[in-house]
Parts: C-alpha cells; structure tokens; sequence
C-alpha cells in the first residue's frame, strides 16, 4: 500500500474498482439465463450419473434400499459367462457394422455430389431412412426377413438361391441385423457430402494437370482430406453400435441362443428384469469404459491416419 | 368377452422400454417415507380400515375386464365410505413389472396391485410385498384351512402368504379344436383322454399343402413356445427341471430331454405345427385359429373370452392331452392380490382383496378356480365350464401334485429365460434337446449357486 500511495501521491485516494464490473454483470446474467439447463443438468444427468456409479458398489434391487458391496459387482462381471457372450457380440457387431457402415456412407455420398439431373431429390430420399423410428425399421426388417414368406428370400428364390433363416439361424443373425444398419446410411452420407463439398477444386484441377486419374485423386486427395470426417464417423459408430439395444430387443430378444444378446440389453435385463440394479450399474460403467477406450485409441492414433491440414501447414 | 386379453407373454415381449423412467426412479428415495397414522373409518363399517386414496395397479386387462372392476370398485367405495379408489392400467405394450418396479423405487408404489405366480417369490424376498397371514388370521370370512392348499404354496414366501389368490387355472388347460377340419379330413375328434401320440397322428391328417410349397394352408396343430407349455411337457413325461431343493438343474434327465424333443420335433421333423417364421406370418396361434388355419391349439383358460366371437365355426375344447406314460402335470397360472407394506389404506386394502376374492368379480370375464374351497362349485357349475370339460380339475383341490410352480424361486425369471434361450435353437432345429440342456445346464447351475 505504501508503494503504492508514493506512486499516487500524498493525500490522494485510491481508486477502487467496483465489484460489479460489466464483465461480471454480463456473466451473472449469462448464468441466469442458462441457469434452468445447468439446473436439468445437475438433476436429470449429473445426479443420476454419480448416483449409478454408488449403485455399481451395492446390491440395489430398486425395491429396497442399496447394501454397499465394494467392488464385488465388479469382480462378479468377470465370471459372469454372459458378459463375455455379451461383449462378444456386441463387440463384434461393431467390428462389421462400423467400416461397412463407413464405407456404405461414404459411396452414397460419392453419388450424391455428382452433378446429375434431380440430385437434390436424390439426396433426400437417401436421407429419408434415417429420420424412421427405429422401432418402425426394427419391425418392418423382421416382416423383410421372414424365412418362409419374407420378400429377401422371395427375390432370393426367383434366382434359384435358398435364402437363409436371416433372424432363426445363429450363425447368419448377426449378419442379418448387419445388413440392416446400413438401412441409416443416409444421415452418414449427408455429414460425408459436406466435407466432399468441402475439397478445393484446385486440388483435383492441379492433380488432372499432373496427370492423375480418378482413383488416384480420390485416393491421393479426396480421402485425406475427409478424414476427420472419416474419423469422427468410425468414432460414433463405435460409440453407437456398443449401445444397441432396440434392434435385439425388438426383433431377436437376444436369440436365437444367446446370438445377439447385446451388452445393452443384458444390462437392461439386470436393471428391470432380475431385481439387479447394482450390478446392471457396474456393467454401464464398464461399457462406459469399454467406449471411452476405444474412443481414446482412435483419438491418439488419429496423427497416423487423419489428414489435419493446419498440422500439415505448421509442418 | 368382447375386447381382446393381453395374454402375458404378449406384455413381456412388448415391454417398453423404461430405462429412462428408471433413471428418474433412481433419483427419487429408494426408500418410502414413513406412514402417517391413517385415520379410522367410522364404527359402522363392516370392520376397521383406514380412509383415503387406495391405488390399485392393474395388469393386462381388456377394456371390458376394466369397465366392469370400475363398476365393482364403485360399489365398494359405497360400501365403505371414505375410501376412494384409484385404478391404473398401464397401456398395452408396457411392460407391467417395469412400472411395479419404478413405482415402487420412486417411493411411490400402489397399495394394491396384481401378483404372478412367478413374481411372488422374488418381490416378497426383496420386502415389496405384505405378509398377509396377520389379515387373514384376524379375517371373519376368510379362513386358512379354507384356502386350496396349491394356492397357499403358489402365494407364499417362506411358508407365508404374501399374495391372495383369486383363483388358479392349469396353464395350459384346454387342447381347442375346430370340428369342421376334423370332419373334413375323417379324423376323430379330440377325447379328454388323448395322448401326445393322438395329438401328433391327428395332425398329420389335418396339416394340408395343397400346394406343395413347403408352407402348408392349414396346420393341424400349434402351441406356444414359452414356459408355461414346456413345464407342462416336462413335468407330464416324469421330468424336471430342478432337483428338489433347486440347488442343481436336471435339465440332462432323459425324461426332460425326451419331452422337450418330442415337441420340437412336431415342428422340425414331423412338421405339422408352425416354427417362429410361420408365426409370424399367422400373427398368433389365437390369430390361426380363428382364422380357420389351424386345426388344433393347445391353449389357456384366457383364450375362451376371445374365441367366444368366432362365428366361422363352432370351436370346441377338451382337457390339455396326456403325456404318453398317461401323465399330466399342469403349470399353476394365478391371478392374486398383493398389498404394498408402506401402504397407509392396509386394512382397507384388505377389505377390498377379501370382497373381491367372495364377489368373483372377474368370473364372468376370465374364469378362474376359485382359491377358496368353499367355492369351488361354483366354478364347475357354469354351463360353459362343464362343455369346456373342466368337471375332471376338480381334483386339483385334493390332489395338489397334479399342478406345480417351478422351482427356483426367485431366480426361476432369469433362469428360466437361460433354458429358453437354448430351447429356441430346439425348436428352430439348430440344435438336439440333449445338445441344449447340456449348454444351459453350466449356465443355470452357476446362477443357481450364486449367492
């Protein structure tokens, strides 16, 4: 203070800032004003959240009042032959639905940035699939499988092959539920129209000058230059297809044998089925792990085959 | 009966999905919050009870089944003045236990709500269900010894009663016929005394494919593939499923094995009765069978309400068929009443389930047996009863032994989901009987030892 007097001079007072600056008054208001959803927040998803994980540590019923467990339901999930059954499935129903589904995405959005007569048409209808409930999808695709009159196998048997039984056969129904997934292309292939609307046309115009063909532009310029997008589609796929549940639930109820018994619905069947409310609590903070996992993977591995064009200039 | 019964397995398919309902039950006290001393009813009444709102939570019940409990509760209401009634019915395609058990997280549960059999065991061993012996004890027209005995052990929990049967049926309790295929293709009809070989030699005649597509126009014979049925099976061909104190399966015994593939075979070797993909293109066995498209359907006491309205043809019914060793042991199906223990209408909660169980108010609707032996003839009376050929069931009062809930107890939902998920791949020719019950035996022996 005595410094600062000197610099201020004898006899004068400081100046005090008030406490109510502007910024402040803005940022009280701000949280005023978000203040129900930070309050909806806090209830109906931070509260629940902490509150499972407590559960995860209990034997919870949901009828009578959680018994504290420690880590048993944890150590309970490793000898439980279900939980690799389920992870097993679900695991590898990500495997083929999440680079098929890319993929798929990713040609029908090539179709779709041609300038053809209609296109904007065209794009709609591709979209369309992806706005049906799943619910609807879910039950129109079991009419469209039906092993004895379902039109899949008709088409099949007009060409003189035998169709399966797409959702009674356990080797063939995980494929089945697969082939549907792709039935949601449409919403993947919009995000992949943008970024391929994104690609300078100097890049492919300079490319053409030097020579190179369609594949090798595609490959060359169009692919690294949709990665991120590349990569934020392989990322919540994966995010997505570990939560599946209504298609099993609706369509297969797990079966036939326990063939697509989902992680998801098994924890379901825990929760609201079997009285297990903690231990379906600890297998949604495993799956939440499982997810976050693979999700960092992706992410730390992204350098290698995500083409940043900012790093590419700072380079 | 005009509108359609929700049959059960209907709501267990169809059981929305109520995980978020779940969350916020999560968030709400697990506990309830203690009760308030509940104010007496006035003298007059036809014994203490407390007045207030008593909520009632209904399962699967048609509109007119609803209609004519509303009418019922209204009654009641005047009857004891100052209680009112509160009666929900979830929806069809909710998942009923899915809402019972919310509820009854969120501290809210109903007073008074519908009991399974299957679910007494499991909800009263998690404190979600009242003793009732304390009521019944102290109740002037309802007497212990004059409960059927099968109905006291179908309700109880650790040898207490925690749920008050209306009444029980055999599940499943009638082999339906339509007469008009019998006499088409010169088969004799169904006798109380067929076998499951009668069962199969008639439907071979009956199963036409006119066509010769593979998919016949008309099967001759159909059952449900769930639970209920295969206990029967079982049970009636000397197997089991649990050894008597359910420490173990015995799902590899060759009389469980013998019966299981006996009636997969019906469908993958023989062929006469329809596999999951031909059911869902009849929609429903039900569905078939009023359809005209099925000759015979092992069905339940529920279905007479809805093939009452069939006017195509003159349907007709005889006691499920025997085994082929001449046995049959039916599965108990119950309807009961159970009273929530934070409940604050607990005696007027009694009186109702009391007055209804003497009223048989559904009777008219869904027959039941009544739990009482008291009224037992009362049952097997009615005209319709006697040409559903119900009159032999009567033994089911003195010879318990003839019809059974499983073993297992509380761990008999999940358990049983194991076995039929193996009993799937029987049906759909995937796999041997013996082949899956030496899959599902580790499983359910593991669930079985868990603490």
């Amino acid at each position: 203070m005595a410094s600062l007097e000197s610099r201020l001079g004898a006899g004068a007072t400081p100046h005090r800032r008030p406490w109510m600056t502007q910024s402040r008054r803005e940022a009280i208001v701000a949280y005023i004003f978000i203040s129900p959803w930070l309050f909806g927040l806090l209830l109906f998803l931070v509260g629940p959240i902490l509150l499972s994980f407590y559960f995860s540590l209990t034997k919870y019923t949901l009828v009578q009042a959680p018994q504290w467990l420690g880590l048993a339901n944890y150590e309970r999930m490793l000898t439980d032959p279900f939980v690799g059954i389920a992870l097993q499935v679900t695991g590898t129903y990500t495997l083929l639905a999440v680079p098929l589904g890319t993929v798929t995405s990713l040609l029908v959005a090539l179709l779709l940035n041609q300038k053809v007569a209609g296109i904007r048409a065209f794009r709609t209808i591709f979209y369309m699939p992806s706005l049906i409930s799943g619910v609807a999808v879910a039950i129109v695709f079991s009419w469209l499988f039906n092993h004895r009159l379902g039109i899949v196998n008709f088409i099949l048997s007009r060409v003189g092959i035998q169709g399966p039984n797409w959702l009674g056969d356990p080797n063939v129904v995980l494929w089945t539920l697969v082939l549907m997934s792709l039935w949601g292309a449409g919403s993947g292939a919009v995000i992949f129209l943008a970024a391929l609307q994104g690609v300078p046309q100097s890049l492919y115009e300079a490319a053409e000058l030097d020579g190179a063909g369609g594949f090798r532009k595609f490959w060359h310029i169009t692919i690294p230059l949709i990665s991120p997008v590349i990569m934020f589609s392989v990322i919540t796929g994966v995010i997505g297809t570990f939560q599946t549940f209504t298609i099993s639930y609706l369509m297969t109820g797990g079966g036939p044998g326990y063939a697509t018994l989902f992680y998801l619905l098994y924890l379901y069947r825990n929760a609201f089925n079997w009285f297990e409310m903690g231990y379906a609590s600890a297998l949604a903070w495993v799956l939440f792990l499982i997810i976050l996992f693979f999700t960092l993977i992706l992410l730390r591995t992204s350098s290698l085959w995500v083409y940043y064009e900012s790093a590419g200039r700072e380079r | 009966m005009s509108g359609q019964r929700v049959t059960r397995r209907q709501i267990l398919k169809l059981a929305g999905l109520g995980a978020a309902g779940g969350m916020l039950a999560a968030c709400a006290p697990a506990q309830p919050a203690p009760t308030a001393p509940a104010a007496q009813a006035p003298a007059a009444g036809p014994t203490q009870y407390e007045q207030g709102e008593m909520k009632i939570l209904l399962c699967c019940s048609g509109q007119d089944e609803i209609d004519l409990r509303a009418k019922w509760n209204t009654e009641f209401e005047q009857k004891y003045p100052g209680v009112k009634i509160i009666q929900e019915v979830p929806p069809p395609g909710t998942g009923y236990f899915e809402k019972l058990q919310t509820l009854i997280a969120a501290g809210t549960p109903p007073d008074l709500f519908d009991m399974w059999e299957g679910y007494v065991q499991p909800y009263a061993a998690n404190g979600a269900l009242l003793d009732l012996e304390p009521f019944i004890a102290g109740d002037p027209k309802i007497k212990r010894d004059d409960i059927v005995p099968a109905a006291i052990t179908a309700g109880s929990w650790q040898d207490k009663i925690h749920a008050m049967l209306i009444g029980f049926m055999p599940g499943p309790v009638s082999l339906y016929y339509n007469p008009d295929h019998f006499a088409k293709a010169g088969v004799d009809l169904p006798s109380p005394d067929w076998k499951w070989d009668d069962v199969l030699n008639a439907a071979k005649s009956l199963t036409l494919d006119a066509d010769g597509d593979g998919i016949p126009e008309q099967w001759g014979f159909s059952f449900g593939n769930w639970f209920v049925n295969h206990l029967y099976t079982v049970w009636s061909n000397g197997g089991d499923w649990f050894t008597p104190d359910s420490s173990k399966s015995t799902l590899t015994d060759p009389k469980t094995v013998e019966a299981l593939q006996y009636w997969a075979d019906l469908v993958t070797k023989h062929k006469v009765a329809p596999g999951s993909s031909a059911m869902q293109v009849l929609q429903s066995n039900e569905e078939a069978f009023k359809a005209g498209t099925l000759s015979m359907y092992l069905g339940n006491y529920w279905n007479v309400g809805e093939f009452k309205n069939i006017s195509a043809f003159d349907w007709k019914a005889v006691l499920t068929p025997k085994a082929n060793n001449g046995n049959r042991v039916w599965y108990m199906h119950t309807a009961c009443w159970s009273i929530s223990p934070p409940s604050k209408v607990k005696n007027a909660a009694w009186e109702y389930i009391r007055e209804f169980v003497l009223d048989s108010v559904i009777e008219p609707l869904v027959p039941y047996i009544p739990s009482l032996r008291s009224m037992i003839d009362r049952f097997f009376d009615v005209p319709l009863h006697k040409e559903l050929g119900y009159e032999p069931l009567r033994k089911l009062v003195t010879q318990p032994d003839v019809i059974r809930i499983p073993g297992a107890g509380e761990k008999f939902d999940k358990i049983q989901g194991m076995i039929q998920a193996e009993i799937d791949l029987v049906m759909n020719g995937q796999k041997t009987a013996l082949e899956a019950m030496q899959a599902a035996t580790p499983l359910v022996d593991a669930e079985l030892a868990r603490r």
